[in-house]
């Protein structure tokens, strides 16, 4: 069975000059840097681009990584802070909808959660497109609590926030995205989640 | 209700001291409300463990590799850091602290004169011009050797990493 190098071998051997072994840790990590990097914007190009310049900064300043801390924790906080440069920079509105809005948003027949949407029973595409709706704060960290198997504390250190701002702030995120698919699943719900 | 719904949530992270576990399992045989929430939080907990992430271009990785060869190699924080600079800047203050206490024995009345001590505090300030000005001028001289020297170090390093990555 082949040796599965770990994240701090890699760096090891990049920076003793293996600069090959970078694209094993840019694959290691690019869906989760780039899911990430969605919750902060809604193009793809543009999480696209932010994901690139997160993977460049992380190799330029890979020298002064303190081998003490998780690789992945310390590319999360590049993410964050690469992401809110590019929103800095754009100047995007990227005002989220908030939940009372998002429910008015629901209850319009006009609105992109229509019946069709009902109809396909769709759990994955509702929940990310709930999850989306959600403030980027919520949607960031629910998404490093679930598929970065974060602890409270390192998602805190990646997002600049304390362990118990982020504890509030995951129960608020999973409430309003319980809440949300009820409201678009109406009595379906029971049988989907 | 939402203090129970945040409790089953912790619950269900496995975030609850023993004794506040043992309180909600109980809560969970007894309450059929409380047992309900549950079933529906742990259908939306392992829905979320579930979603699936997404992915970049195809283009990605090679976009992303085509940029970082482009780049100098990164260097290890340790060889940023010469001990022999650090050495060398301890060396100099234990060389001037050294040359002041000298001066302050040499300046100081000879033994024979026994009204004074051997040592004397009594700083004579007419000479501290010419002495403050020995002084600065060591000071920036060695300062300026020191720059030089740990950026020829620098570069020197950096040529190393250079040859050994290409």
């Amino acid at each position: 069975m082949p040796h599965i190098e770990t994240d701090l071998e890699l760096i090891e051997a990049v920076l003793e000059g293996d600069t090959k072994k970078y694209a094993i840790l840019v694959k290691r990590h690019q869906k989760l840097v780039f899911s990430l990097a969605l919750r902060y914007v809604k193009k793809r190009e543009d999480a696209e681009e932010i994901a690139q310049d997160c993977f460049v900064k992380a190799y330029k300043a890979l020298g002064t990584f303190k081998k003490t801390a998780k690789f992945s924790t310390w590319l999360y906080t590049i993410t964050y802070t690469t992401a809110m440069t590019f929103l800095r920079r754009q100047r995007l509105d990227t005002q989220p909808i908030e939940a009372d809005e998002a429910y008015i948003q629901i209850a319009n027949p006009d609105s992109s959660f229509d019946s069709n949407l009902i109809e396909r029973k769709n759990i994955s595409i509702l929940l990310e497109e709930s999850i989306q709706a959600l403030l980027p704060d919520d949607a960031a960290i629910l998404t490093l609590f679930y598929k970065a198997e974060q602890s409270l504390e390192e998602i805190g250190s990646s997002l600049g926030m304390h362990a118990n701002t982020v504890k509030v702030k995951l129960h608020r995120a999973r409430k309003r995205l319980k809440e949300r698919l009820k409201m678009v699943l109406g009595d379906e719900v029971e049988d989907l989640i | 209700m939402i203090a129970m719904e945040e409790k089953i949530w912790s619950y269900i992270d496995g975030a609850l001291p023993a004794d506040e576990r043992a309180e909600v399992e109980i809560l969970l045989q007894t309450d059929s409300k409380a047992a309900m929430l549950y079933e529906e939080l742990l259908k939306l907990n392992e829905e979320l463990k579930g979603m699936e992430l997404e992915e970049p271009s195809m283009s990605f990785l090679r976009n992303v590799m085509e940029e970082v060869n482009e780049q100098t190699l990164p260097a290890p924080l340790k060889t940023k850091l010469d001990t022999r600079i650090i050495y060398g800047i301890a060396a100099f203050f234990v060389l001037v602290i050294s040359g002041w206490l000298i001066y302050g024995v040499l300046s100081s009345p000879s033994a024979s004169e026994d009204t004074t001590p051997l040592f004397s505090m009594n700083f004579d300030f007419s000479k501290l011009n010419s002495v403050f000005l020995n002084v600065v001028i060591c000071t920036v001289s060695l300062a300026l050797a020191g720059l030089i020297l740990s950026f020829i170090d620098g570069k020197l390093k950096q040529n190393m990493t250079q040859k050994k990555g290409s």
